[in-house]
């Protein structure tokens, strides 16, 4: 109850930040892509040629978002959700109201968690919207009369969202950490770049383990079968860095 | 067995870091219903005695009981009960006056009708939907104190509350703590560095400068210490025999300057008609009442 109390507090403090906003123009990068393609070229390729081209659509809408859209995303929003309070000069005013610092660094952690599934249902929706509006761009498609799997589509999105815990929490972690904005957005991008790259161009082992990889397991054809580890480890990952992370925030000093 | 006190520490020390100790033994006790003075200089450690009050600062030595309970055993019963204000307003400029409280709203288990009540207190009522980032420095105040006056809290703490206002407003914000203060009871804390600022409004007092308590006590107490910290100087043409007329009111002499100790105007009158009696010429007669701001000064600059 208490931990719902604070999480309802970091809701509100949610409305109108950028962050918020972010959460929505993320969500609807990848469909604007797709509208953008459809009205200029009409589909991508690889859709036009596919015998199903709406399940062809939302498996490429889901790679490029799972693969660059959301980890960027991610490492976003956990720079800018601790910043509400070191730009409002309010961590002192939280941590003298009558919550423990664990429900405090909780529901900030949790609001990460909305605002991410905001973006994967957002995301989602904006999708249809392209669908619709394609269906009546190309006729001869006749995308509404088709049947969407659904189930792959919900796996996609479930591996993207397991696969992004550990990025997830260590942004968090390093977010709450530095009050400076552009430090952990930095740290993300050459981490996720790194990552990518690990995987994708050096094919290294090492990517096994490297957090800022793991959203590459997801989507490519060659790492499939390793994706039920790395969606462990990630998930492990997660808690490891979350603890870490609750007890650098404990034991800090907040002078903002 | 009633604790008379709501705020009691005892040898509390502490150190940002190591071999730069910023307070040493303090030992404030503020009683119920009390409006409680703490002065100093700026960087005398008032803040860092607050911050540790609430709990943002990890105290290293000593205790504190807040409600007769220990703070640290007891850190979120005792700051449901607890309003507060440090230093600079901490407001979430995206969102409006009401959207700000709200947010604090359900953690102090507070009505929604509180909201409007302290809005209403504070002259805020009309703010509507404008943002805090377009509020004025004295507004964005007020919604502080609006905010710390949310829990309906017993214990007021707040520091150095009128930075930014104007003189109206810092009349206003007196006269509002006074009427918190006698309408609902609160016991309230008030840091300032300008004991004049204070003085009209508060029924205790303790002095901290350079981390060290130089004064606690009632504000009549204060006026006392004040009485017997007014001296005479006085220069005459001997002040050697000057020094022995005066035996009766304790001169004390002290280069060419002979000083006494008096209680009102009349008495340096009576003085110097003593002293021209005995043809002495007086080229100095100079009372210093110790006024509170002065007194302030000598008790901070004595130290220093």
């Amino acid at each position: 109850m208490n931990l719902y109390i604070s999480l309802r507090s970091e809701i509100v403090k949610t409305k109108r930040t950028a962050a918020f906003y972010f959460t929505l123009i993320g969500a609807a990068v990848v469909p604007f892509m797709f509208l953008c393609n459809v009205l200029t070229d009409g589909l991508p390729d690889e859709d036009k040629s596919s015998k199903d081209p709406l399940n062809a659509m939302f498996k490429l809408a889901s790679e490029t978002t799972g693969l660059g859209i959301l980890p960027l995303f991610v490492v976003l929003l956990c720079t800018l959700l601790p910043q509400v309070e070191y730009r409002n000069n309010t961590w002192k005013q939280v941590l003298t109201s009558p919550q423990t610092k664990a429900n405090v660094f909780l529901a900030k952690f949790l609001n990460i968690h909305l605002l991410i599934l905001l973006f994967l249902v957002a995301n989602h929706l904006f999708m249809w919207l392209v669908v619709i509006a394609t269906h009546y761009i190309i006729p001869d498609l006749n995308l509404l009369n088709q049947p969407l799997n659904i189930y792959t589509v919900w796996v996609n999105c479930a591996n993207s969202y397991i696969t992004i815990l550990a990025i997830c929490a260590i942004q968090f972690w390093v977010g709450l950490r530095i009050k400076n904005f552009l430090v952990p957005i930095a740290i993300g991008l050459a981490l996720w770049l790194t990552g990518t790259l690990m995987v994708l161009e050096y094919h290294s082992s090492f990517a096994n383990y490297f957090p800022y990889s793991f959203q590459v397991f997801s989507f490519s054809p060659q790492h499939k079968s390793w994706l039920n580890q790395v969606a462990w480890t990630s998930f492990g990952y997660a808690i490891l860095f979350l603890f870490i992370g609750f007890l650098d925030f404990r034991r800090r000093r907040i002078n903002a | 067995m009633d604790n008379p006190y709501i705020i009691k520490t005892t040898g509390l020390s502490y150190h940002y870091s190591k071999g730069a100790q910023t307070l040493f033994d303090i030992n404030v006790n503020v009683g119920r219903g009390s409006i409680y003075g703490f002065l100093g200089p700026n960087g005398s450690g008032k803040t860092t005695t607050l911050s540790l009050l609430l709990g943002l600062l990890n105290n290293r030595q000593g205790d504190i009981e807040i409600f007769g309970q220990h703070l640290h055993s007891n850190r979120v019963e005792i700051l449901k009960k607890i309003g507060s204000l440090i230093e600079t307003p901490s407001l979430y400029g995206h969102l409006t006056a009401k959207e700000n409280l709200e947010v604090y709203r359900s953690v102090y288990n507070a009505p929604k009708a509180r909201i409007d009540d302290v809005l209403k207190v504070v002259g805020l009522e009309d703010s509507g939907k404008k943002t805090v980032k377009k509020f004025s420095l004295g507004m964005k105040q007020r919604l502080a104190i609006a905010l710390a006056l949310l829990p309906n809290p017993e214990l007021l703490i707040l520091d150095e509350p009128s930075n930014g206002l104007d003189p109206a407003g810092i009349i206003e914000l007196r006269e509002l703590i006074k009427k918190l203060n006698k309408t609902y009871g609160m016991t309230i804390l008030i840091s300032s560095h300008l004991l004049g600022e204070v003085e009209k409004m508060v029924s205790h007092v303790g002095i901290i400068f350079k981390g060290k308590m130089l004064f606690q006590g009632t504000l009549s107490e204060l006026h006392l210490y004040q009485q017997k910290g007014s001296r005479l100087f006085i220069k005459t043409s001997d002040n050697e025999t000057a020094y022995g007329l005066l035996q009766e009111h304790h001169p004390e002499l002290a280069g060419d300057t002979v000083s006494v100790a008096f209680n009102d105007i009349n008495q340096v009158a009576a003085i110097n008609r003593t002293l021209t009696e005995h043809d002495l010429d007086v080229y100095l007669l100079h009372p210093k009442a110790n006024d509170l701001e002065q007194l302030f000064i000598d008790l901070t600059s004595a130290q220093s």
